[in-house]
């Protein structure tokens, strides 16, 4: 079940069946090494357990769900707020610069510059569509549990 | 409290997780309060040994809920719940960790003078034991710190711990211990190399 050095944290934490116990107990009272072992990660165990946590009060508890609740409306509701005004924001762009391409009394920089902001969008959009597309689907690490 | 099928709420009724999660599955939002409720208080106390802040605990548990629930249509109902839910609870953690340290917020069991309260002395030292133990579980590896606050401060059983993360029963003990040696060290570099002395008082 396991190996050898190991057993000194299962005969700590009381996991160790009644024989094997006993044979731990047995090497324990023949072998010094083995007894400062379990001495020394007996007293890692116990230094540790000092450092306790602070209690949440009972009014967390009786919020929690509300709270947890709440996270999931919402989210709902940014998406909802986040999907409208992408698309209000990309019309009214889209007129104003038809708009301002389209007048022949602007100056050539200005309408140059409403096709660079156009060309740039289009490069970003492409690339990150690519990239969850493709490049992401190929990742060797996305599998990888953190 | 374990990773199985039937779930128990605080209450103490019992709750067949696995028909929850079909109607959580079918978009019943509120069906996920047996669920949130049974398991809210383990998931913070994870969340508050791993970041050391109530406030934090409760925004990351309260996140990996969220985030559970959003996902909850691709989980497999016939699996407990819990082991799911941990990994995205740790894995909120482990980026939470990685983005910033933030206040701790540690109560400390310090030992009692002879009126029954920690004195001033007392307090400063468990107070300063408590920052290195703390000190020395952070330059821990993810896996390894998890492991032993699945066991030192939540107090679960190997099977509990197995169950949790999913791993086999007997890989528990090797990956625990493996964890304290290192511990041990990092304890020792931090200046508590004396844990027998400390322990003892």
């Amino acid at each position: 079940m396991s190996d050898e050095r190991s057993r000194v944290s299962g005969y700590l934490d009381g996991e160790l069946s009644p024989e094997e116990r006993a044979a731990f107990e047995r090497d324990l009272a023949r072998d010094p090494h083995l007894a400062r072992e379990v001495a020394s990660l007996r007293a890692v165990r116990e230094v540790t357990r000092t450092m306790k946590l602070k209690e949440f009060p009972d009014v967390v508890w009786d919020r929690y769900w509300n709270g947890t609740y709440n996270r999931l409306e919402r989210r709902i509701g940014w998406v909802l707020l986040s999907a409208g005004a992408i698309v209000l924001l990309a019309a009214g762009l889209y007129h104003l610069a038809l708009a301002l391409w389209q007048d022949a009394a602007e100056p050539w920089w200005l309408r140059a510059a409403i096709g660079a902001v156009c060309a740039g969008l289009a490069i970003l959009f492409v690339s990150v569509i690519r990239e969850r597309l493709f490049t992401a689907r190929r990742d060797p690490y996305r599998e990888v549990k953190r | 409290m374990d990773g199985g099928r039937a779930g128990r709420r605080p209450g103490g009724e019992a709750m067949d997780e696995g028909a929850v999660i079909l109607r959580c599955q079918a978009g019943d939002a509120s069906a996920f309060e047996a669920i949130v409720t049974t398991y809210m208080r383990r998931a913070a106390a994870f969340a508050l040994a791993w970041s050391g802040s109530r406030e934090d605990a409760l925004d990351l548990s309260q996140e990996a809920f969220a985030r559970a629930f959003r996902a909850i249509g691709r989980f497999d109902a016939a699996r407990p719940f819990y082991p799911w839910f941990h990994r995205i609870l740790r894995n909120l953690c482990i980026d939470h960790a990685a983005r910033a340290r933030r206040r701790r917020e540690f109560a400390v069991d310090a030992p009692e003078e002879a009126d029954g309260r920690p004195g001033p002395e007392a307090l400063r030292e468990a107070d300063e034991t408590a920052r290195l133990v703390r000190t020395a579980l952070d330059r821990l590896n993810d896996a390894d710190r998890e492991i032993l606050i699945l066991r030192e401060f939540q107090g679960l059983r190997y099977a509990e711990i197995a169950a949790t993360l999913d791993i086999p029963p007997g890989t528990v003990m090797s990956r625990l211990h493996q964890a304290r040696l290192r511990l041990r060290e990092r304890l020792r570099a931090v200046g508590l190399g004396d844990a027998e002395g400390r322990a003892g008082r």
